[in-house]
């Protein structure tokens, strides 16, 4: 790799106080957790009854996690690393380094799927972690598979990949323009959208299986997921909880407007 | 060192132009850019930037323009257009390791040149620097590498007479001893005078007077006056 490339992904990473957002990020982490282990308390008996307490528990706290934390991070920690740059008025400065101005773009889109990675990794070993003192608390036995673990983050980290470059790139759009705050608005609703569609069954069953996999990855860890995961848990999710989904959106889209509000600065951003 | 040729701009919002038939700056010197507000000194500093491309024209640096050689022209030298630009959680240290990771250069002369800009290393945030401290620090940046050019927009501004008078003296030690060539902007004509080797003077976008300090016998002042103020 490019030395310069990581000379200036570590400027990135220095600009933006990253100790303090690794902190939010094993939080947020921490939280979906919590969260996918008290909707699975609801429902105990459907755990007990199928003995599949862990792969229930981490594909709920997976799915929370794209649900709710992979749109917000994402729009959240792009818009704050672009949005530095207009805020501090350092984007002329940025233009008369002698770099690129491509890898600008290609480092910003990094620290994002970094942060990202980190949190849904942080999030498997949230999961390590709490485990073991929520099956003693229920009282049930079930088998650790670290397998469907590791599948379930690499299959992340794809929805990270996916939801992050199309938000980058309209935020380098966004950065060539005079806009109003509205537009953050319209990406978190787009990411949002993608992250919905992820769990819609024809992109389970076509697209993902025939098309996408077969490039990046081996087709059985696929095929794997949808006959033992994905299309009994999205059923399940859909029966049991649309109304907890539906808060969960809600939620969220108040919680991405407030984030907005705070971390975009444009007004100034035309030069 | 820089070489203009038939250089036309115009902005999209408004129809403010540019417009310079031919001007040259020589290697080694100190030019001076003066003229009244709204006069073209800050867009032609940006056209030399490379901010904008020029509608019509060519600008050349080194023998080198921005169309094929953008990175090597950066790498040789410094530009500050309109207001200093740094991040304003970083303290000066931080954020001139910052150009040093852009400019892949070592930041062990950081120190060094905070101090002779007379800027403490104490980890005061740059958003609560005064404008005066906020003025220096955008010098030691442009300082920090010993580029061959060196562009700077009104960098007296706000600074207090004894920072001034340090600053003359510092800008007139790398001019002599490494060769460095300056681009002023100012509004400090007595400044201009006492320390420029060339002064251009501009208005509504053209340039109006060229020529070198020691040609312009009867002092920047008066040539000032006769331009503007006549």
């Amino acid at each position: 790799m490019n030395i310069n490339i990581l000379n200036i992904l570590k400027a990135e990473f220095k600009k933006i106080n990253h100790w303090a957002d690794l902190l939010v990020l094993s939080l947020i982490a921490l939280f979906i957790v919590l969260f996918a282990f008290l909707i699975i308390k609801s429902d105990t008996e459907t755990i007990v009854g199928k003995n599949a307490f862990d792969i229930l528990f981490y594909d709920m706290s997976f799915k929370l996690y794209v649900l709710l934390a992979l749109p917000l991070i994402t729009v959240i920690f792009t818009s704050k690393a672009y949005s530095l740059e207009f805020h501090n008025k350092t984007k002329r400065t940025l233009y008369t380094m002698p770099v690129e101005r491509s890898t600008f773009f290609f480092t910003k889109l990094s620290v994002v799927l970094l942060y990202n990675i980190y949190s849904i990794i942080f999030l498997a070993v949230s999961y390590l972690l709490l485990r073991t003192t929520f099956t003693s608390n229920l009282n049930i036995s079930s088998t650790l598979d670290l397998m469907n673990l590791f599948n379930y983050t690499i299959l992340g980290i794809i929805a990270i990949t996916l939801a992050v470059i199309p938000v980058s790139i309209f935020h380098l759009w966004l950065s060539s323009r005079k806009i109003s705050l509205i537009y953050n608005i319209y990406i978190y609703i787009g990411i949002y959208s993608i992250s919905l569609a992820m769990y819609s069954k024809y992109i389970v069953n076509q697209w993902y299986n025939f098309y996408l996999f077969p490039y990046f990855f081996h087709k059985q860890i696929f095929i794997y997921f949808k006959d033992h995961f994905i299309d009994s848990r999205i059923e399940y999710f859909s029966a049991h909880n649309y109304p907890f989904l539906m808060f969960i959106v809600i939620i969220s889209i108040i919680l991405a407007l407030v984030s907005s509000k705070y971390f975009i600065d444009y007004k100034d951003k035309k030069y | 060192m820089i070489k203009i040729e038939a250089l036309y701009f115009k902005y999209d919002t408004d129809n403010f132009e540019v417009n310079i038939e031919s001007l040259h700056f020589s290697r080694g010197g100190i030019h001076c850019l003066i003229g009244p507000n709204g006069s073209g000194k800050t867009s032609l500093l940006s056209l030399l930037a490379g901010l904008f491309p020029p509608a019509k024209g060519r600008i050349s640096i080194n023998n080198m323009d921005y169309a094929s050689n953008r990175i090597e022209i950066y790498e040789k030298a410094f530009f500050s257009i309109d207001q200093p630009g740094f991040y304003g959680n970083m303290n000066a240290y931080d954020n001139l390791e910052i150009h040093c990771l852009y400019r892949k250069k070592s930041a062990s002369n950081i120190s060094e040149i905070l101090k002779l800009m007379e800027l403490r290393n104490d980890g005061k945030k740059y958003k609560n620097y005064s404008t005066g401290m906020k003025q220096k620090l955008n010098i030691a940046a442009s300082l920090l590498h010993n580029p061959q050019l060196i562009v700077l927009d009104e960098p007296f501004n706000a600074l207090d007479p004894g920072a001034v008078i340090n600053i003359k003296a510092i800008f007139q030690k790398f001019n002599r001893e490494l060769g460095t060539t300056f681009v002023i902007s100012t509004h400090l004509i007595k400044e201009a005078e006492s320390f420029c080797t060339h002064f251009l003077m501009m208005k509504d976008g053209q340039i109006v007077l060229q020529d070198s300090m020691a040609s312009a016998s009867n002092g920047l002042e008066i040539e000032y006056k006769k331009v503007f103020l006549s």
